[in-house]
């Protein structure tokens, strides 16, 4: 005979009380599951949605390139300062975890259509190839994609982000001219032929991005540097750990580049972590306090009923203490079984959600509807389940005052 | 005395007062016309310049081809940019590179700065195109604050300052109508001869805002400028150019 | 060798209650001595303090005023703590509902006793069974009290009550629930387990039945001993 075995039989006494007790622990304990694995689901799509965006997971560029970097991508003015980049990539690419490695080069300018109005740009020399391996998509909405093979100068291909192409009246196969000053301030100008119009996801960034094959950028913007290098991995959690080896690669070379991890280039994804985050703490607290409220007065109604059976065992020199220790053992065991019954229906809650194909409207900002995908969080399960045998280890309190606190002889008398 | 004398010695007094007036203000007429650089520059010309940026870490060596006052051309020298131009005619500026089939119409905020400033000052005749509103003279130095006469392209207003003891300008401010300074032109050195003429200027877009440029007037040169220089559609003339005459400076 | 102290020494016990807006007085300056081994039974009409003297022994309640000694042990100035384990090891409780924990058997609820005061798993079972067989219980011992009569019940509680050997057992209406039969028998058990473990016995009771059986009866009424009668030692 121990505590936690005197503890369920108590438990079994009222099997309809118990039984609803158990089912408010378990749909707490279920919507805090489901909930981790919503907000789970936000963080990964978002994170996964940046890196594969074009972040990559990190980015070595020049000291410059990352101090000038503003909040917004819009109004960073471009900076190519990575020369000898051929190199470097190279070796980066050797890397264990390195998917690919590839070179970008921010443009900033003007765009104009025939003798149309200029709008101006701001655009990205990439490495179509390299994008291909680092699983950037880019979402085309008409015409064809970059070609991987580099364009020969003279027939230089553009693709136009759908809200810029709807500023110049562009569609696939229009030639626009694209006009930008060098570093040193020297005007260049560039015609280039429209393969077709992309998404970047965004509807902001739609109205001003396009996008060139890094050899035509380079052509455009008269350098043979990279703003930067894009590191993409096979795995999202190596990124602290490649983070430091192409820190030691770097200091190997004696090449004073910065290392920047996505995370710290996705303040946007920062933000709505911490503010899901909040949400989801606020949410667990909520559920906490019913279930407190809840399994209290469940506790002392139990209590209440069985004070004189407490009064007989503190009569024949069971202590305060003791008394305690068994009323916490069931209103911990109700918490665990609660909690337990409470992860088991939200992994089916989960899985049945998931089942059910549901599609999410575009988030602020995005243009595009998302799957709805819970995620399955190891941590939340057993968290839930911890929290719930705390909060009824909590709400087991004031009946154990109570319990323990009335005198004897009353409990004795109690009817 | 007498009110008939009193009134002929007042006549006397006012007529040489304005005498003295009008002796100074004639003074100061030549002064301002004498420093006037291009107030006898021809107007067909070929200015070959140098732009660099205070520190001098990019120079840019241009050739600009003026045709009266609505025609200019500004061909840059450097290797990598040989084959880009500006061309300002009818009234705007266009840019030409060998990697566009059509010229591109710059916004004037866009304009090469250096180049817009010496345009400008190319194109400035202070006696001739304005009118004294005041002057002032202070250690050696006389200002003229001109307004443009009716009909004059370019700045609405200039300041034009002067040493007395040299004749020469010392620094122009371009001002918009409202009298804001838009752009700063400095006198820094002038070629030995007899003619006017400036061997370098620092220029300021005050507007913009960009930083100072200093410019090098290498030669200015009279000599007929073809009018196909400035077609935008065919460039033949412009390919046709002889190669830069002097090693340019390299960027 | 000096005799030893009687197990309950009682000096000018004064005990009131306040029921609604007036103060009961349940006991007034009651004096009394209980030796090992002798069997009380305290008489008196409900309300006579009975079981108010019986909360009062059993260090359940402190008095008013007056001193209370158990073997010898002043309790007044004993802390909560110190009267529980007092009550743990040298007190045994007979209750008129039985008062057993309806989620244990017959042998578990007996084992309460010993489970609390720590005696290892094995000794407990070994002592509760043979509790439960010296109350004649020997074959009951898995069943639960709802499984039991009413003399059953009474017994598994005595058997509790006992087994830890404690120096007196207090009974307070032992067989108020039980049929005349019934009663007369655990009557008949109570006596018969004092006289082979010599247990001081304290029993509150008005059943006239049980009262004729009374080695020595005490009688109160309205708070204060009126009798004090010593039978012949026929038992």
């Amino acid at each position: 005979m121990n505590v936690f075995a005197l503890g369920w039989r108590n438990l079994a006494r009222n099997r309809r009380r118990t039984a609803l007790s158990l089912a408010i622990v378990a749909c707490g304990t279920a919507a805090l599951v489901v909930t981790a694995g919503f907000v789970r689901f936000s963080f990964d799509g978002l994170r996964e949605a940046m890196i594969h965006g074009g972040l990559g997971h990190l980015e070595v560029a020049a000291e410059e390139e990352v101090e000038r970097r503003g909040v917004v991508a819009l109004d960073r003015s471009p900076s190519a300062a990575l020369e000898g980049w051929e190199a470097l990539r190279g070796e980066l690419e050797r890397l264990p975890h390195v998917d690919a490695v590839g070179a970008n080069l921010h443009l900033l300018g003007l765009v104009r259509r025939a003798d149309g109005a200029a709008v101006s740009f701001v655009g990205l020399g990439v490495e179509p190839d390299r994008e291909l391996r680092m699983a950037f998509p880019t979402k085309l909405r008409s015409g064809r994609g970059l070609a991987a093979t580099p364009p020969a100068p003279g027939d230089e291909p553009v693709l136009l982000a759908a809200g810029l192409a709807r500023s110049l009246g562009a569609a696939p196969g229009d030639t626009v001219t694209l006009l930008m000053a060098r570093a040193d301030g020297m005007l260049n100008a560039m015609d280039a032929r429209v393969t077709g119009i992309y998404t970047t996801g965004v509807a902001e960034l739609d109205t001003r991005m396009l996008k060139l094959p890094l050899a035509s950028a380079a052509r455009l913007a008269e350098t043979s540097r990279v703003s930067n290098l894009v590191v993409a991995l096979d795995d999202t959690s190596r990124t602290a750990e490649v983070a430091a080896a192409v820190r030691r690669a770097l200091a190997a070379r004696g090449d004073a580049l910065v290392v920047t991890p996505w995370s710290a280039r996705a303040p946007f994804y920062e933000q709505v972590r911490g503010l899901y985050t909040g949400i989801f703490r606020f949410l667990g607290t909520i559920v906490a306090l019913l279930v407190v409220l809840a399994a209290s007065n469940t506790l002392v109604m139990t209590v209440f009923e069985r004070l004189r059976e407490l009064g007989t065992l503190r009569a024949i020199g069971t202590t305060p203490g003791q008394i305690a220790a068994l009323l916490f053992a069931e209103a911990g065991e109700l918490g665990l079984a609660g909690g337990a019954l409470g992860a088991l229906a939200g992994w089916a809650a989960v899985g049945g959600i998931n089942a059910l194909g549901l599609r999410l409207p575009a988030p602020p900002g995005a243009v595009e509807e998302i799957d709805l995908e819970l995620a399955l969080v190891p941590e939340a399960f057993v968290g839930a389940v911890v929290l719930m045998v705390a909060v009824l280890l909590v709400a087991a309190i004031v009946p154990i005052l109570r319990a323990t606190r009335i005198a004897v002889v009353d409990a004795l008398g109690h009817v | 005395m007498k009110p008939a004398r009193a009134a002929l010695c007042a006549f006397v007094a006012a007529a040489l007062g304005a005498a003295r007036l009008a002796a100074a203000d004639a003074e100061l007429t030549r002064l301002l016309a004498d420093s006037d650089p291009f107030a006898t520059a021809p107007s067909e010309m070929r200015v070959e310049l140098v732009f660099s940026s205070p520190r001098g870490e990019a120079r840019v060596p241009v050739e600009i081809w003026r045709k009266g006052e609505g025609l200019a051309l500004v061909r840059f020298l450097a290797p990598r940019d040989l084959g880009k131009y500006v061309v300002r005619r009818d009234g705007g500026f266009y840019f030409l590179s060998p990697r566009a089939a059509e010229p591109v119409r710059l916004a004037p905020a866009l304009a090469p700065a250096g180049g817009a400033a010496l345009d400008a000052l190319l194109a400035v005749r202070p006696s001739r195109d304005y009118d004294v509103v005041t002057t002032s003279e202070h250690s050696g130095q006389v200002t003229f604050d001109l307004a443009a006469r009716a009909g004059t392209p370019g700045a609405p207003r200039l300041r034009w300052v002067v040493s007395r003891a040299t004749r020469r300008p010392l620094r122009v401010e371009f001002r918009d109508a409202a009298d804001a300074v838009e752009r700063l032109v400095e006198f820094k050195a002038w070629r030995a001869g007899r003619r006017l003429e400036p061997a370098a200027i620092v220029a300021k877009e005050i507007a913009r805002g960009s930083p100072p440029l200093e410019v090098e007037i290498v030669a200015i040169e009279e000599r007929p400028v073809p009018a196909a220089l400035f077609d935008l559609k065919d460039g033949s003339a412009r390919a046709a150019l002889p190669p830069p005459q002097r090693p340019p400076e390299a960027l | 060798m000096p005799p030893p102290p009687p197990v309950f020494r009682a000096r000018g016990l004064d005990k009131s209650y306040r029921l609604g807006g007036t103060t009961v007085r349940a006991l007034a300056g009651v004096d009394l001595e209980v030796d090992a081994g002798e069997a009380l039974f305290v008489a008196g009409p409900s309300g006579s303090g009975k079981s108010t003297l019986l909360h009062l022994l059993g260090t359940l309640d402190r008095p008013d005023a007056g001193a209370l000694e158990l073997d010898g042990t002043d309790v007044g100035p004993l802390g909560e703590r110190e009267r529980t384990l007092l009550r743990r090891h040298r007190l045994g409780f007979v209750f008129q509902d039985f008062h057993l924990v309806p989620v244990l058997s017959a042998l578990e609820n007996v084992e309460v006793p010993l489970w609390i005061a720590g005696v290892p798993r094995r000794d407990r079972r070994r002592r509760a069974e043979a509790a439960l067989a010296a109350v004649g219980l020997g074959d009951r011992l898995a069943h639960r009290p709802d499984a039991l009569s009413g003399g059953e019940r009474q017994r598994v509680a005595i058997a509790r009550a006992l087994v830890h050997e404690p120096r007196a057992v207090l009974a307070d209406e032992p067989t108020g629930n039980l049929d005349s039969a019934t009663a007369a028998a655990i009557v008949e058990l109570l006596l018969a387990l004092r006289r082979e473990r010599g247990t001081t016995l304290v029993v509150a009771t008005h059943d006239p039945a049980l009262l004729a059986r009374a080695p020595r009866l005490l009688t109160l009424r309205d708070g204060r001993v009126v009798a004090d009668e010593r039978a012949p030692e026929a038992w």
